[in-house]
């Protein structure tokens, strides 16, 4: 049984301008307790994604998918409420602004005895046991006393330790991480990233680690799904990735990285593309890539489609990379 | 996504037609603006179609229903008051008598908000505490009363009601002008342009000046409904304009007797005065929405 | 914390001095015997301290006249009322309650009517629910109050005939006055007139209540509309969708808990114009509180009134606004000192 089968999912927002398709018949699969990588530049669409798996878009936006499996349960035969429900039981997510997605105005035990009683846990005794356990378990010091704190008094890294186990209190089999440590220190960054990873080998959890940062995905993730401006443009194994990219974006995200220690040559120039990812109400025709592409051709104006390469992954692009012209 | 659009060849809409773009999404703003027009139009032009005077009594007609009612006349379309004046005229003459009065005051409290405020935002201590409290100080008495006691100093009139609710309606002004100021005195983009030498004057006219327009005009929007009613107040108390005049305060509290008698004199110059209230609110709605990028994304 | 609550303290004290002030040299530039007229009697008792000033040489001085001036306010000496020829300070204590019992009301109404209102406005965001809350609230905060309270009679009162036109209560009861508030003296006189008193004392508030409820309703009505839209749109209630939680409970727990810190801040503000609105509502019901007191001061030109009223009227407005600040400290955490 797959943990995520999305197939085709769209999401088109009404602008003054028109509609504006922002994810594009997105297509992706999970496996039980899978590390899945998502990376883009913002204004991606890979945001988005997240939310639309949780249902949690504005009601503006338009939300269509043909098919959408999580853990076994298709949530397009759900009605609103009934989605809503299975998807706490079985999805957690957290955000990028720890300060901001804990709520100021209560206390961090409520926030999670809140959650522990949307989970068949009853008795103020109980649920107190359990909070602290779970304070312990994502490595919070004191945890007793943390539970009278509120979200203003404890650091940004302790609050996204906090939202992490506000997240695996519901005990979900997927996990979203939407930037969990783009708003942290560098230095607290690798600690939340190890215990994600921890929470994930020991308990089973898929856990989908969404980000700009390719850096953070090379030790991470099994696979890396890289999103551009609302399409999947290359899915695949990540050491196959890392081995060699086969979308010409892919290898840009990868040569934009720079590398420590790796001496640069006065005046050479650190790898970057030309000029800047379009705004969704102006696409360019055909290869969305195309107008910053440096292999761009004649046949770029058609639009490719996300095709399986053998021995790699899907790509999608006329012309995949091979490894020779590099 | 038919269409092939070039991002290069799309028009970008400057300041003003964003803001007018922004103006007219919002329906009841404009149905706003337009009335609030016609009113201002017909206060122009109004008293010059109209062939009674105001202040004419016709002792024959006293307390005369409007047109349509039993025993309305003709020649008076709103019918008369107790003293028989025509009170179409009376209203007519009215909103002569209050838009001006309310356009002289929030003038006068623009003006001096502005000055006060600029010089508490930019000015630190002394000064700035001075005006601060003394500001306060206003803030604490309950605005009507403020006007009553002004009022009370200076004696009851029409020129003394224009000082008493300019002065209470300023407090209002200073606070936000320099609290603009403030916030944009801290930014970035002022400190630059204080490191490439410009003058205070300058700094003020050039870099902040420009921030406080939007929310100053949505204040002397919002000030202009709170002095037609702090005017149409006084005016009810026999505190402002006084009795002949047409004031549409004043008109209420001579009507108040006759509620029963003749409810279209009661009507009348409170509907008017209802009405433009409103306009002038939806009008304030509308550039607050369209003034405020949050709002508006 | 501290900061705020000293420094509406010291807007006390300042209002107090401005004003004592301004009514001082109003005093010294009415050419007759002003004492009298500012002051309601002249001042001459304190005898042994008016020999000492002679013998100092400042009897004359303005700063001796006016800190001699200060003492008798904060005495409690306001004068006495030109017109009733009793003390400002009773006066005012003997209307003050009309207006305070008329004020609690108002803002109850104001309170459980406009919450519920902004809520199911932001909630409905763009429906009829929506326009039709912000139509209504609009007309409510544009509509004169003089006027609409003399719509209120002509239609329930003088029409409908199911209100009294004006008052606290019918002549035919005899309540003795023992708190100043009607509705519980009307009760104290159970024995005498059953609960009839009673109720017809409520039935003489309902109209002014609501003439004076009207504008903060629509003001905070508004205000919890674009809190809670603003709180609506947060991180945090993603989250809070996220953990499945019920919608009544996002609403109710979640958002308005965070909506209510800006609002607070609205309802502090609305004892200036909810006296402001007194002044109007007391004038058209003949309510007898400190509204009516104040104009009728004006019109009889009982300056030691105008003086005295003024001066407590905005000592009250500014601790209701130093509790408010308390309020808002308690309801915000943010506020809290961190651990």
């Amino acid at each position: 049984m797959k943990l995520l089968h999305i197939e085709n999912l769209t999401v088109e927002f009404d602008t003054l301008t028109g509609p504006v398709r922002v994810l594009d018949r997105v297509s992706l699969r999970m496996e039980q307790g899978e590390v899945l990588g998502i990376v883009g530049e913002s204004g991606s669409g890979k945001s988005i994604f997240a939310l639309a798996i949780m249902g949690l878009l504005s009601p503006k936006a338009r939300f269509t998918a043909d098919y959408m499996n999580v853990n076994g349960q298709d949530l397009m035969k759900l009605t609103k409420e009934q989605r809503q429900s299975y998807l706490a039981q079985n999805v957690s997510i957290i955000f990028q602004d720890p300060q901001n997605s804990l709520n100021p105005c209560f206390t961090i035990g409520f926030q999670l005895m809140e959650t522990l009683s949307m989970h068949g846990i009853s008795g103020r005794r109980n649920k107190k046991l359990r909070a602290i356990q779970l304070l312990e378990s994502v490595g919070i010091a004191n945890p007793e006393s943390r539970l009278k704190s509120y979200p203003h008094q404890l650091s940004g890294g302790m609050n996204q330790r906090i939202m992490i186990a506000i997240a695996i209190a519901a005990e979900p089999k997927l996990l979203i991480a939407d930037e969990p440590t783009t708003a942290l220190d560098v230095t607290i960054q690798s600690q939340i990233l190890q215990l994600l990873l921890d929470l994930n080998r020991h308990t089973e959890t898929g856990l989908m680690l969404i980000t700009h940062d390719f850096a953070l995905l090379s030790e991470t993730a099994q696979r890396v799904c890289v999103m551009y401006s609302g399409q999947i443009q290359e899915n695949a194994p990540t050491r196959r990735i890392l081995a060699q990219p086969k979308h010409p974006y892919t290898q840009a995200l990868l040569h934009s990285i720079p590398h420590i220690g790796e001496r640069h040559a006065q005046g050479e120039r650190l790898f970057s593309l030309r000029g800047s990812i379009p705004p969704v109400d102006h696409l360019p025709v055909g290869c969305r890539l195309g107008p910053r592409c440096p292999r761009a051709a004649k046949e770029c104006v058609r639009a490719p489609r996300l095709e399986n390469i053998h021995g790699h992954g899907l790509v999608r692009c006329h012309f995949p990379l091979d490894g020779e012209e590099t | 996504m038919n269409e092939i659009k070039l991002y290069q060849e799309t028009h970008i809409p400057g300041p003003w037609e964003e803001f007018w773009y922004q103006y007219k999404q919002h329906k009841a703003a404009m149905v706003g603006l337009v009335c609030l027009l016609i009113i201002v139009l017909l206060a122009f032009i109004g008293p010059m179609l109209i062939e009674h005077d105001p202040t004419v009594q016709f002792s024959e007609s006293l307390l005369i229903p409007p047109a349509w009612e039993d025993g309305g006349s003709r020649m008076f379309l709103l019918g008369t008051d107790d003293l028989g004046r025509d009170m179409l005229s009376r209203v007519a003459y009215g909103s002569r008598l209050t838009l001006g009065l309310a356009v002289i005051v929030v003038f006068i409290a623009t003006i001096v908000g502005v000055v006060l405020g600029a010089m508490a935002g930019i000015s630190k201590g002394p000064v700035e505490f001075i005006i601060l409290r003394l500001m306060d100080i206003f803030l604490a008495v309950p605005s009507l009363l403020l006007a009553i006691l002004i009022v009370a100093i200076i004696g009851p009139g029409l020129l003394n009601t224009i000082y008493a609710v300019a002065i209470v309606l300023v407090p209002h002004f200073v606070r936000i002008v320099r609290a603009v100021i403030r916030e944009e005195l801290d930014k970035e983009y002022v400190i630059a342009a204080k490191l490439d030498g410009s003058s205070p004057t300058r700094l003020f006219l050039i870099s902040i000046l420009p921030n406080i327009l939007p929310p100053l005009v949505v204040q002397i929007t919002l000030s202009f409904s709170t002095a037609i009613l702090d005017i149409a107040a006084l005016g009810f108390l026999g505190l402002g304009a006084q009795a002949p005049n047409p004031e549409w305060g004043t008109i209420l509290s001579q009507s108040r007797d006759y509620i029963q008698l003749a409810p279209w004199t009661v009507a009348a110059p409170g509907l008017a005065i209802l009405i433009t209230v409103l306009c002038i609110n939806l009008v304030g709605d509308g550039l607050r929405d369209a003034l405020d990028p949050r709002g508006s994304q | 914390m501290l900061k705020v609550i000293s420094r509406q303290i010291l807007v006390l004290i300042l209002s107090f001095l401005g004003i004592t002030l301004l009514f001082f040299t109003l005093t010294q530039l009415t050419p007759d015997d002003s004492n009298v007229v500012w002051q309601g009697h002249v001042r001459s008792a304190d005898s042994a301290l008016a020999q000492k000033a002679i013998e100092l040489g400042v009897d004359d001085s303005y700063v001796y006249q006016y800190i001699n001036y200060l003492r008798n306010i904060l005495s409690g000496d306001f004068g006495l009322s030109i017109t009733s020829n009793r003390p400002v300070l009773s006066e005012f204590l003997n209307f003050i309650p009309a207006t305070l019992e008329l004020g609690f009301f108002a803002t109850l109404i104001a309170l459980i009517l406009g919450i519920p209102a902004g809520v199911a406005a932001a909630t409905n965001k763009n429906t009829w629910v929506d326009s039709l809350i912000m139509t209504v609230t609009l007309i409510g905060y544009s509509i004169p109050v003089f006027w609409w309270g003399m719509l209120l009679i002509f239609v329930f009162s003088l029409f409908l005939d199911i209100t009294p036109v004006a008052g606290r209560i019918s002549f035919i009861f005899d309540i003795d006055k023992v708190t100043g508030f009607m509705l519980v003296d009307s009760l104290l006189a159970y024995p005498k007139y059953q609960l009839a008193a009673f109720f017809d004392a409520l039935k003489h508030l309902i109209l002014p209540s609501i003439v004076l409820a009207t504008l903060p309703l629509a003001v905070i009505a508004r205000m919890t509309r674009s809190a809670m839209l603003e709180v609506l749109a947060s991180e945090y209630i993603l989250t809070a969708k996220a953990k499945g939680l019920s919608r009544f409970r996002i609403i109710w727990v979640h958002g308005l808990r965070n909506a209510l810190i800006p609002i607070i801040t609205v309802i502090g503000l609305q004892s200036s114009i909810l006296l402001t609105g007194a002044v109007l509502t007391e004038t058209i019901f003949a309510w007898p509180g400190i509204g009516k007191w104040m104009v009728e001061a004006i019109y009889r030109q009982d300056y030691p009134s105008i003086q005295g009223g003024i001066l407590l009227i905005s000592s009250i407005v500014i601790l209701i606004n130093i509790s408010i600040d308390l309020l808002y400290a308690f309801i915000n955490p943010r506020l809290r000192k961190p651990v």
